[in-house]
């Protein structure tokens, strides 16, 4: 029964072309009124608690800082600034994208995050120098989940914490497999590149030495930004959330110097970005009361019951949790989704002899795909809100099904292949 | 009729309070006839905040949940006074004053149409700081900054002119590593459930956890659905676990043991802090917590007055 | 008089959208002077997290309303684009329905949410700050989302994303 008005209001709602944000909220409204015995309060409770914490206030912070480098012309000095240094290997730029996303994951903790903060930067560059926007959203909506997945990650810090496994050795895990995927992705931008209709710009002259050298200079913005953001954080200066606000502080400080910024384009700017951080905002109050109903009325942990019961082997009932996931993963996100289930699939998997640490990274894995799931998938809507709406969600979940399959093919590899995980642990 | 009735619980399932209440579960199974069951729900999974498990339980939203009076100081400050860090200095005077907590929390409980129906006493777990470099002293704490994990703790350091802040758990590994912390106020016996031996090499024990107990609180509307037979055996449940979990709690040999095991894990063990040290902690720890009780009202001061009142007669 | 009406509402709701704004700016001033104070002095403000906390709820709500009234809200308009009129036409009135529904239960589960608050005179844990003002800013949003909606009537605000209070 909670099933079927949960997908029949889902589809009602969705494919009217409702406010996203208010679709979700009122299908788990629904739930809570009819199902959980008029737990409709709850939906308030879950919104406050999202929207007053402090971890995912960054979010906005982010988009500040890119909208900030945006109009104060920073970044585009430094994107031209790299152009040379990319314009031989194909797909260009969109490397930078995988590149930086996986610089920036190595000290974020959230998916999310990575998603915004790359993206807002990132899109309105790219898309001005003539790339193909729905690939860019494409390589950025992958491009974030490796936040999740390269260390530190919110998601392996509280699987570590909940299930007692040491916190240390998943981030060491997670390493590699998340390396490997950020290569995957930059092999998929070459082939996406050289096949199809074009997705990037082409060069007429001839790229020189001395184009890249100069180009070189003038990126020196970008390891100042990278000390205030990710340096303040191994340095223990700061939280991710604070070195958040320090970047925002020191992209007005370098845009009022080196940039073109005024004080009429910082206040435009913050503007433009509360305006996007809104759009994102609406669905994760929609997305948060949807999760509540759906865990209060531990609907994953049936789901996951079920499976048990089909007496399956080892392999049949890994791809069962594997399919459940992803089944998940297209109405919940994240850490919510790991919190839901993992009390039971931990020692399901582990009881049937599969390693915890592995475990670990497989789930974050799955997790990291629900991010890109439709129709609730977080990275699409912040890049589909960053691109203000030039991108819808359809074409951004299209665009991002070449990176949904890589990472669910590395889920295949490194099942068959578990030492890729597990050697670095044995040291 | 069989009744299946849902119970939220914040904690891990990895720590040890959490098989109590599956084995609560069983016995309610058990005693009920099979008319009774409890479907637990660890680490939070019913996706409920403890902040809100008040309300929740006043409307009864869900039906059991785990209490544990510290942390509900938004809606109920006065709960927060029962008790207090730095209350108890022998884990013994613990048991001493368990029953006139427990009365204390079953009336304020019961102000939000919540029954208490027995639960976990924690065990008296060492409390020490953990340290990324060698801290055994108030003096060595002083240019340190500190984690720590409720309010009253914030105030406590404050008057001792030590810095801490309230960093949440799952925080708290990332935090140490960074550095934003340099040590962490933890319950040490449980450390290695959070790898703090992975970013902190030194432990130092201050005092015993002065632990609130963990009780098993039932809505009223959950209650007024079950049958005699149902409640006589949620009841005679929960005092079970109740009775066994006391004569447990406090316990030097497993203090002892998992020592020994953190030593194995690579943590350097410091000699504890001096007792004028401990006696200074203490002294400002009351400070803090009367001047906590006085903020939060009547009720408050009423409740921290008994306790201290009791921990005094016993001393 | 109804354009009067409405263009009392649209100002209301771009008013608490530069509140918002301010929100977000504040917000970002305390986060980061409260990492120096900690930097330099090796002493956090103690309410910093709590009310950065809170700046970021106004930030979201109070921008709604505008947010709304600009027609910048993620929508999933695959279907709506390829079906005959009149069936858009129903479609974007279940999108309508859908937001004035949502918006009117949470408009008044978050008042009661805010009113038993302020019953209990709840504060925050650690530094003590009153809550339920900042609460209040839920049900104010949402009811200001209601009226913006009613404004355009029985269809979805059009998006508009060359926006115009760019002189402000
Ligand atoms: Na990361
Ligand atoms: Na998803």
């Amino acid at each position: 029964m909670s099933w079927l008005l949960l997908s029949g209001s889902l589809v009602i709602f969705l494919t009217s072309g409702a406010i996203l944000g208010a679709a979700l909220g009122l299908t788990g409204m629904l739930l809570l009124h009819f199902q959980a015995n008029g737990a409709t309060p709850l939906a308030i409770n879950a919104t406050w608690n999202m929207l007053t914490d402090f971890t995912l206030s960054a979010v906005p912070l982010f988009i500040f800082l890119g909208e900030i480098l945006l109009a104060s012309g920073v970044s585009k000095r430094v994107y031209n600034g790299l152009t040379p240094l990319f314009a031989r290997v194909p797909g260009q730029l969109l490397h930078t994208n995988i590149a930086v996303c996986t610089l920036f994951g190595a000290v974020s903790g959230s998916s999310t995050s990575t998603a915004a903060a790359i993206g807002a930067v990132g899109y309105p560059e790219l898309k001005s120098r003539g790339y193909n926007p729905n690939v860019v959203v494409g390589t950025l909506a992958a491009g974030g989940t490796l936040g999740l997945l390269i260390p530190p990650s919110l998601a392996l810090i509280i699987y570590g914490a909940t299930q007692n496994v040491s916190i240390g050795k998943l981030f060491i895990a997670g390493m590699l497999p998340g390396l490997l995927i950020a290569l995957a992705f930059s092999t998929w931008i070459i082939i996406r590149s050289k096949i199809g209709e074009p997705v990037t710009p082409t060069f007429k002259e001839k790229v020189t030495r001395s184009h890249i050298v100069n180009g070189l200079k003038e990126i020196w913005p970008l390891p100042v930004l990278i000390f205030f953001v990710l340096g303040t954080i191994y340095m223990g200066i700061a939280t991710p959330t604070e070195s958040a606000a320090l970047g925002v502080v020191a992209s007005i400080v370098l845009g009022l110097t080196w940039g073109d910024l005024t004080f009429k384009r910082l206040w435009q700017a913050f503007k433009h970005a509360s305006i996007m951080f809104t759009a994102i905002g609406m669905i994760l109050i929609g997305t948060v009361i949807l999760s509540q109903a759906v865990s209060l009325l531990g609907i994953p942990r049936a789901a996951v019951e079920t499976i048990g019961n089909f007496g399956l082997g080892p392999y049949g009932i890994l791809l069962m949790i594997v399919i459940v996931y992803i089944v998940l993963g297209c109405f919940f996100d994240g850490i919510s989704l790991l919190l839901m289930t993992l009390p039971i699939t931990f020692p399901m998997i582990t009881s049937l002899g599969f390693d915890p640490i592995w475990f670990g990274i497989i789930v974050t894995l799955l997790i990291e795909i629900g991010m890109i799931t439709p129709p609730v998938g977080l990275n699409l809507f912040v890049l589909s809100s960053i691109s203000k709406n030039e991108v819808d969600l359809t074409a951004a979940a299209k665009a991002s099904l070449p990176y949904w399959l890589i990472l669910l093919g590395a889920v295949g590899v490194f099942t068959l292949f578990p030492n890729i995980i597990l050697w670095i642990t044995q040291y | 009729d069989n009744i299946s009735l849902k119970f939220h619980s914040g904690l891990a399932q990895s720590r040890p309070e959490a098989n109590q209440i599956e084995r609560f579960a069983s016995l309610v199974d058990e005693k009920s006839g099979g008319e009774l069951k409890i479907e637990v729900y660890h680490a939070g999974a019913l996706g409920l905040k403890e902040a809100d498990m008040l309300r929740i339980l006043q409307q009864g939203m869900v039906d059991m949940a785990l209490l544990y009076g510290e942390y509900y100081t938004r809606d109920a400050p006065a709960l927060a006074s029962v008790y207090a860090q730095g209350a108890i200095t022998e884990a013994s005077q613990h048991n001493d004053i368990l029953d006139v907590i427990r009365e204390l929390y079953d009336e304020g409980f019961a102000n939000w149409n919540i029954h208490i129906v027995g639960g976990v006493v924690a065990p008296i777990f060492d409390v020490g700081l953990h340290c990324k470099e060698p801290v055994n002293t108030l003096e060595e704490l002083q240019n340190k900054k500190v984690r720590v994990w409720s309010r009253h703790l914030v105030d406590t350091f404050d008057l001792l002119g030590i810095s801490a802040q309230v960093i949440p758990q799952n925080d708290m590994y990332m935090a140490l590593q960074t550095g934003v912390v340099d040590c962490a106020y933890y319950l040490s016996t449980v450390a290695p459930t959070v790898s703090l031996q992975e970013v902190t090499e030194y432990e130092a024990y201050l005092h015993p956890w002065a632990a609130s107990p963990w009780l098993f609180g039932i809505s009223e509307r959950a209650l007024s659905r079950l049958n005699d037979n149902q409640r006589q055996a949620l009841e005679a449940a929960g005092q079970e676990i109740w009775q066994e979990t006391a004569a447990t709690a406090v316990d030097p040999e497993r203090e002892a043991q998992a020592r020994q095991e953190r030593e194995a894990l690579g943590i350097t063990m410091l000699p504890a802090f001096s007792d004028e040290d401990q006696n200074t902690f203490v002294t400002a720890a009351w400070e803090a917590w009367q001047a906590m009780a006085e903020e939060s009202g009547e009720e408050g001061v009423r409740y921290y007055q008994t306790v201290t009142q009791a921990l005094s007669e016993n001393h | 008089m109804l354009a009067r009406m409405s263009s009392i509402i649209h100002k209301t709701a771009y008013g608490a959208f530069l509140l918002g704004v301010a929100s977000g700016i504040s917000m970002t001033i305390l986060i980061f002077v409260s990492t120096f104070m900690r930097y330099l002095g090796g002493r956090p403000l103690r309410f910093s997290d709590e009310l950065a906390g809170l700046l970021f709820l106004s930030l979201t709500f109070l921008c709604l309303p505008h947010v709304l009234n600009k027609g910048r809200h993620i929508r999933i308009e695959v279907l709506i684009n390829i079906v005959p009129a009149g069936m858009a036409k129903l479609m974007d009135f279940i999108g309508v329905i859908t937001l004035l529904t949502f918006c009117s239960f949470f408009a008044y589960e978050s008042w009661n949410f805010m009113d038993f608050s302020f019953s209990l005179n709840s504060r925050t844990d650690i530094s003590g700050i009153l809550l339920w003002p900042w609460m209040m800013i839920m049900p104010l949003s949402m009811v200001l989302c209601i009226l913006v909606q009613i404004t355009h009537g029985l269809k979805q605000p059009a998006s508009d994303v060359n926006l115009t209070e760019d002189a402000i």
